[in-house]
């Protein structure tokens, strides 16, 4: 028996001497880690986080925007915001692979598609069924079905990838075999989503979510893949509309408050924190990208601002008069501290801000003066001190599809089917022209052109501008410091390092 | 036992009956019978020197050892005959090139005739005298093919970097594994500069190739003084220094600031504000450090011991930057059980203490407006420090009044060495060596709420822990032993080593008080508002290995060497844990050859061949795991929760990088080694390349994956040469001088796998805006890519070669060169005359490139109005435009610099308390000369981007230093 023993001590002492595993202690394997249901349900979050990327300084949304009449970047007073012409070319659409800010908005939706092929697969990989499961794989389907619609919008291709156990080169995919993905994934899912939009789904793809984003699909269908579908975009948006749970806010500005996650009117909603949702990748910094420093203080921010996105002088011009949303969206002519009195910009100058700006500001070796160029403040600053320098995001909620937006989208389908007078009609339409202080279109004025430029001051810098302008034949014009471009200009350059990291993408 | 205690009784007798006092006498002649006068003679406590006809007289014990030194000669020992008498001396000379000197291989010694690999071996008196902030500093220019750059100037708290026979990875390390006294990844900063006693730098890869995993970068290890038997002997050592600057970025001064804006920027006079402030003057001091050392030794041939006190206090030249060292170290030997056990104690503590120094601070003042106030009165809001609000624009004086931070380490260091001699056996023993390391790390910062950046946080405070354990074992059984002309040392061994670290930051502000600073964590609002963050982290890695090796020679005339490692590490994948890592040597002694007998001149000529494989381990742990952790917040049914990802692209496939070395080498002693010297030719492959390769995502999570790729060669020849030109009975001038050229290649950077490569790094800022380097096949790591700088054009801008509209494309531009030397140098001389010893040592580099940062960022009209420019501007005012990346940027690189000029003097005077003394003056870093316009052309050679100075930078100091020696 002791000879046993201690050939077994041996034998042991032997294996410690050769045993070369690692131990873990601050991080957690997959074994570890999917043990409850509720961890599953939670892991699904990944897919979703990816998309708080969309409030950052450089991602597809500040991306977008800079790429249409809304914002433009000139060089501020400092010399600040030229970086080697990257703002510069997205605004004027001369856009090298190399750009910074083209690589940031590929990489928004291309690490979404990641994500949620990782959630996709590990539900997958980890048997264990649970009541919510076949809910979660639905929203995470139709989330990726949006990233996908992302890029086919900008960039015509995509690398298709749908699983992250094939490590080969993905696919360059085109946007007729997209459109049907995109139009299968979500038809064949929404059917598991939720229908009501509880509080308990803010921030969820919802059943309402899914026909929004199938709506933006079908709008598009014309000049995606040739074949118009304005009936289908129609169909899907009265659908949500006639459902009820929707309906519009009260304020335009409650869609864009500090805390405006109660307005009825979001459907699609990326929630932010001031205090979880802070850092550089993950945060909406808008206020930080667009103010002056010297503004920070007498609105309550202790911090010291950017200075660089500023409205389009043409597009501030473009308002009707008597339009609120111009207001609630830019900051500009006498500048009000927090408290309501006006600021001074020095002793003896009132801070007026002047919208307008010849295009002669606009360049390398030139710089538009403090006082001009009107700013964004359509997501209300934060004032109550919580926003403390350069990192903090803010706590607005950015509403990604909104009730609104599905009205305009359902008028547009059916103007385009010559259904103008029906449209003049639809009583949420009127809604929204009578909030913004405006008279509801009648069906004589309900023209294309109007529609175009409802959408763009009902809807402007939320990031749809740009497959708008296309759609309405006006992205190709010349505009503001923006010259005219040909048909190729359509289509956005596939980013070097992407095009680096995968031969497919040449 | 018994028969210890009795052997020790035994011993104890003898040594008191041999306690009578004779008188010894004699005379000291040289090797042709001339007297030698001042020569030492010694027996334990008892001293005395001979006078000029070369006559001494002693008086001591019978019995005793007296050892006679001279300067220049070999030491002479004998035993004092019973009674006392008459011992006349016949020094012989020593030879520069010491055949039978002893060179530290790794698990063992050999001698310097028998060494087949390409080794470099150190003894103190090779080393300069002055004032080091570690060891590793000691090593400039010593050894050809080891350059030591410091990038931190006259940071006290440096580090230096290594980088041995060019850069042989890509995303490892690049530093050599340091060993210090047995101690594997020892830390350099936890010896006293002043203990060491030899350092030997293994550098092919057959020698380094018993360190398998770790050895690809080389070997030092550094051997500090040991416990000796003798008498009781107190030796103390101390110095003091001053730092003076000798380079820096020289921004305009306030005269010169706006007698430019006035004349060519008038625009900006909105930028004048009157006064005239010396910023860089208000930040900087003249730093006074001084070190002190207490050594005791003493001990008899069965219980020996040595221990060291060292204090030191080091002040850097930016006001409030110090560092301090307090070190306690003993070494005990002790024999026991009749020669059969021989056991080695080693137990240390270090303190070091420091107030890090704020990097920032010197290009803020660099940037500073000087002719803006420091105060300001009446900005109650920014503590009476006069502010611009602009970002990236601090108050330099502020940035030093307004933080304190503070950086304490201690360090536990305990090694058991118990050696079995196995007496049956002749030349048999087995070696334990055990060795724990516990090192603790706390610091703090605080800013306060008034700290430029910082205002409106109300006072931030940052708190960091680190602790960090290194246990190692290694059991080794060794024989040695002669056979008729053959003689055969080898030794087959097992090694378990085990790293763990542990980390925690904290971070809070918004504090009521500045009073507490980093005291109070809990004192302030923002971490209950969640707007301050904490992280723990811990991780720990294994390495294991099982090697053998056989040194074997024939009549000292043919060696050879064969040795082989099974390393295993944690971490690499699963299935590629463990490499094997062979490597064979040979030497062929000529000149003890029949047919060189005759040819006297030649004292030794030694060819030998070596081939190594050795691999490199030197990066994170859990790269191959596939982890999830704990990313961004989600807001989900209402909360806010963790969401988890992947903790990078996992890659369970990771293995081995790969160095496969082939050393050949040659060398000669002429002369009677008044002349020679080493010379090796060698060419290193690493292949199988770590690298993070881009990836496309999706399907990888980021964009990124740490894999094996790709191969890089290295390829040099080294020369080391040691003349004693001078020879005389009163002066000796040694002289050595060190030459090394390396041509680095990438050869490939792309597979099956991973293709379609294209790597541009370096990315310099704006308004430089550019990658400055590339990773291209077929060429050198740090080659500077640029559009070619022509001339400057009629309205004052930078015009290029091969412009179109305005533009060069990047795929357009031109190799400009590379960062690396072609040769570097080192040359080092000692001249002693009677009791006085000169030596100075210069250090050069020929060829390479540097990139300018400063001129880049800050020499341009264009910079100039709220921030100041480079004063060199001045010297070319035709050039007004705006700053383009261009070759204009990227500078030669070749310098040649006095690092050393120091005089030491022992002093005529001893007696039987005070032994020996000595003083020295020391003067380091004199003189620089390059045609460089940056702060200093000898910038950092290690990482991927070689050659770039930054513009966070400590400026270069002159050191002087006075010392004393004195031994009782």
């Amino acid at each position: 028996m002791k000879k046993i023993l201690y050939l077994i001590f041996c034998v042991a002492a032997l294996a410690a001497c050769t045993n070369l595993d690692e131990e873990i202690y601050s991080k957690i394997s997959k074994d570890n880690f999917f043990t409850t249901e509720d961890q599953f349900v939670k892991y699904s979050a990944r897919a979703y986080s990816s998309l708080q990327h969309w409030g950052t300084e450089k991602s597809l949304w500040t991306f977008n925007i800079q790429n249409t009449n809304e914002v433009c970047v000139p060089v501020n007073p400092n010399g600040g915001w030229w970086d080697d012409g990257r703002y510069n070319e997205v605004h004027v659409h001369s856009i090298p692979s190399s750009n910074r800010l083209l690589e940031m908005a590929w990489d928004y939706w291309s690490s979404g598609i990641t994500a949620c092929n990782d959630v996709l697969d590990m539900f997958e990989s980890v048997e264990k069924d649970f009541d919510a499961k076949n809910r979660v794989v639905a929203e995470v389907k139709v989330l990726r079905a949006y990233y996908f619609l992302c890029g086919i919008d900008g960039w015509g291709y995509v690398p298709f990838s749908i699983s992250k156990k094939d490590k080969s080169y993905p696919e360059k995919k085109d946007r007729a075999f997209m459109f049907d993905f995109i139009e299968k994934e979500i038809k064949d899912n929404i059917d598991y989503l939720q229908v009501e939009p509880t509080p308990a789904y803010y921030g969820r793809i919802t059943r309402g979510a899914a026909e929004a984003i199938l709506a933006k699909l079908y709008l598009n269908a014309e000049k995606w893949i040739g074949k118009p579908m304005w009936k289908e975009a129609e169909d899907v948006c009265h659908a949500l509309i006639s459902r009820g749970h929707y309906r519009l806010a009260e304020k335009y500005n409650d869609n864009f408050k500090v805390y405006n996650e109660t307005s009825p009117e979001q459907i699609f909603a990326i929630p932010y924190s001031t205090v979880y949702t802070t850092d550089d990748h993950h945060a909406f910094l808008i206020y930080m990208s667009t103010l002056p420093a010297d503004l920070c203080a007498p609105l309550g921010i202790p911090a010291k601002a950017w200075d660089g996105l500023c409205g389009e002088p043409d597009f501030l011009a473009s308002y009707e008069d008597g339009d609120t949303r111009k207001k609630d969206t830019w900051l500009f002519g006498q500048i009000y501290d927090k408290d309501g009195n006006p600021v001074m910009y020095d002793e003896n100058t009132p801070y007026v801000i002047d919208p307008d700006m010849p295009e002669s500001v606009y360049g390398k070796d030139s710089q538009r003066e403090a006082l001009q160029g009107a700013r964004i403040c359509k997501w209300t600053y934060q004032s109550d001190g919580r926003l403390t320098g350069g990192q903090v995001g803010q706590e607005n909620d950015f509403f990604l599809l909104r009730y609104a937006d599905v009205v305009l989208m359902y008028v547009e389908a059916l103007v385009r089917q010559n259904r103008a007078a029906e449209a003049a009609e639809v009583a949420d339409f009127k809604a929204i022209r009578t909030r913004a202080g405006l008279k509801p279109f009648t069906a004589g004025q309900l023209t294309l052109d109007n529609l175009y430029w409802e959408r763009a001051h009902e809807l402007a810098i939320e990031g749809w501008q740009r497959q708008d302008m296309i759609r309405f034949d006006k992205y190709l014009e010349a505009w503001w410091a923006k010259p005219a471009k040909d048909a190729s200009d359509l289509l956005l350059p596939i980013p070097k390092t992407a095009a680096a990291a995968n031969p497919n993408l040449k | 036992m018994k028969k210890f205690i009795l052997s020790i009784a035994a011993f104890l007798l003898a040594w008191s009956a041999v306690a009578q006092n004779v008188t010894v006498s004699g005379t000291v002649s040289d090797e042709n019978g001339e007297p030698l006068p001042a020569a030492a003679i010694l027996a334990g406590g008892d001293y005395t020197t001979s006078d000029l006809d070369g006559k001494y007289a002693l008086k001591t014990k019978s019995g005793a050892t007296v050892v006679v030194t001279y300067m220049g000669y070999e030491d002479y020992s004998f035993t004092v005959p019973q009674g006392g008498g008459k011992v006349d001396v016949n020094m012989t000379p020593s030879q520069a090139l010491m055949l039978d000197e002893t060179v530290v291989i790794g698990y063992g010694t050999t001698t310097k005739k028998e060494t087949t690999g390409s080794v470099a071996s150190l003894k103190s008196e090779n080393l300069d005298l002055g004032s080091y902030i570690n060891a590793g500093a000691m090593l400039q220019g010593k050894v050809a093919g080891l350059s030591v750059v410091n990038p931190d100037g006259g940071d006290p708290n440096a580090s230096y970097q290594f980088l041995l026979r060019g850069t042989n990875t890509l995303a490892s390390g690049q530093g050599p594994l340091i060993i210090i006294d047995g101690v594997v990844d020892a830390d350099l900063r936890n010896i006293n500069f002043q203990e060491v006693e030899s350092i030997d730098v293994l550098k092919d890869g057959s020698a380094a190739a018993i360190y398998g995993t770790r050895g690809t970068n080389g070997v030092v290890i550094i051997t500090t003084r040991r416990a000796r038997a003798g008498t009781t002997s107190v030796e103390y050592d101390g110095q003091v220094s001053v730092q003076t600057v000798q380079s820096r970025a020289m921004p305009m001064t306030a005269e010169e600031f706006e007698y430019t804006i006035r004349n060519y920027a008038p625009a900006k006079v909105g930028s004048l504000y009157g006064s005239d402030t010396d910023w860089f003057k208000e930040i900087t001091r003249t730093p006074i450090s001084h070190k002190h050392s207490l050594a005791v030794s003493g001990g008899n041939d069965l219980f020996s011991h040595r221990t060291v006190l060292n204090v030191e206090q080091n002040q850097g030249l930016q006001k409030g930057n110090d560092a301090s060292k307090y070190l306690i170290k003993t070494n005990i030997t002790q024999h026991l059980l009749q020669g059969w056990l021989d056991m080695d104690y080693n137990l240390g503590y270090v303190k070091r203490k420091a107030s890090p120094a704020n990097y920032g601070a010197f290009r803020q003042a660099f940037t500073h407006n000087p002719t803006e106030p420091i105060y300001d009165e009446s900005a109650t809001a920014y503590g009476g420090y006069f502010t611009i609000p602009e970002s990236d624009y601090q108050n330099p004086v502020a940035m030093l009044n307004e933080r304190s931070a503070f950086d304490e380490t201690s360090t536990v260091n305990a090694t058991v060495r118990a050696t079995l001699n196995i007496l049956p056996v002749k030349g048999l023993k087995w070696d334990n060596f055990f060795s724990y390391s516990d090192e603790k790390y706390f610091g703090g910062e605080y800013k306060t709420s008034y700290y430029p950046g910082s205002v409106g946080k109300k006072g931030v405070a940052y708190v960091s822990a680190n602790a960090y354990d290194n246990f190692q074992w290694e059991s080794t059984v060794q024989y040695s032993r002669m056979f008729g002309d053959h003689s055969i040392q080898a030794i087959g061994g097992y090694t378990w080593q085990k790293q763990m670290s542990w980390s925690t930051n904290m971070e809070n502000f918004g504090f009521d008080s500045d009073f507490y600073k980093y005291n109070n964590m809990g004192g302030g609002t923002a971490l209950k508002e969640g707007l301050a963050d904490q992280y723990t982290n811990r991780s720990s890695s294994r390495y294991i290995a099982f090697f053998g090796r056989v040194l074997w020679n024939y009549k000292e005339k043919y060696l050879a060497s064969v040795s082989l490692r099974r390393d295993g590490s944690t971490r690499f994948g699963k299935d590629h844990k463990w490499g094997w890592f062979p490597a064979v040597s040979a030497g062929w002694r000529i000149s003890q050859e029949d047919f060189m007998k005759d040819i006297d001149w030649i004292s030794e000529l030694k060819l030998r061949a070596g081939f190594g494989v050795t691999g490199n381990q030197d990066f994170s742990n859990y790269k191959s795991l596939m982890l999830m952790s704990s990313s961004t917040s989600f807001y989900y049914d209402g909360e806010w929760i963790n969401s988890y990802a992947p903790a990078s692209n996992a890659n369970p496939d990771l293995r081995w990088e790969r160095k496969n070395e082939f050393n050949v080498g040659l060398d000669f002693s002429f002369f009677q080694g008044r002349l020679g010297g080493t010379l090796d030719y060698y060419y290193r492959l690493t292949t199988d390349l770590l690298y993070d390769y881009n990836v496309p995502v999706p399907p990888y999570d980021y964009k990124t994956l740490f894999t094996n790729v790709g191969s890089i060669s290295n390829t040099g020849i080294e020369l080391s040469l040691y003349a004693t030109p001078v020879k005389t009975r009163n002066m000796v001038w040694t002289t050595s001088l060190v030459a090394a050229h390396n041509r680095n290649k990438l050869i490939k950077f792309t597979n099956e796998e991973f293709k379609n490569q294209d790597y541009e790094i370096g990315w310099i800022a704006t308004p430089v805006g550019a990658y400055v380097q590339r990773l291209m096949e077929g060429e050198s790591l740090g080659s500077f890519y640029a559009p070619w700088w022509d001339h400057v054009g009629a309205d004052g801008s930078d015009v290029l070669k091969d412009e179109f509209m305005g533009k060069v494309p990047v795929a357009k531009w031109s190799l400009i060169g590379h960062a690396y030397p072609d040769v570097t140098l080192g040359w080092s001389n000692t001249l002693r005359l009677h009791d006085w010893t000169f030596s100075m040592t210069w250090r050069g580099a020929i060829g390479g490139k540097v990139f300018n940062s400063y001129r880049a960022n800050y020499e341009s009209l264009h910079q100039i109005g709220l921030r100041n420019i480079l004063a060199s501007w001045l010297d070319n005012t035709d050039y007004t435009g705006e700053i383009r990346y261009s070759s204009k940027y990227i500078e030669d690189a070749s310098y040649l610099k006095l690092d050393n000029l120091s005089v030491s003097y022992d002093l005529p005077f001893h007696n039987q308390y005070l032994h020996s003394a000595k003083v020295f003056l020391s003067g380091q870093n004199l003189l620089c000369i390059t045609g460089y316009k940056g702060v200093d052309p000898e910038v950092s050679l290690s990482g991927l981007t070689p050659g770039i100075e930054s513009t966070s930078y400590y400026p270069r100091t002159r050191t002087f230093s006075l010392g004393v020696n004195l031994t009782f």
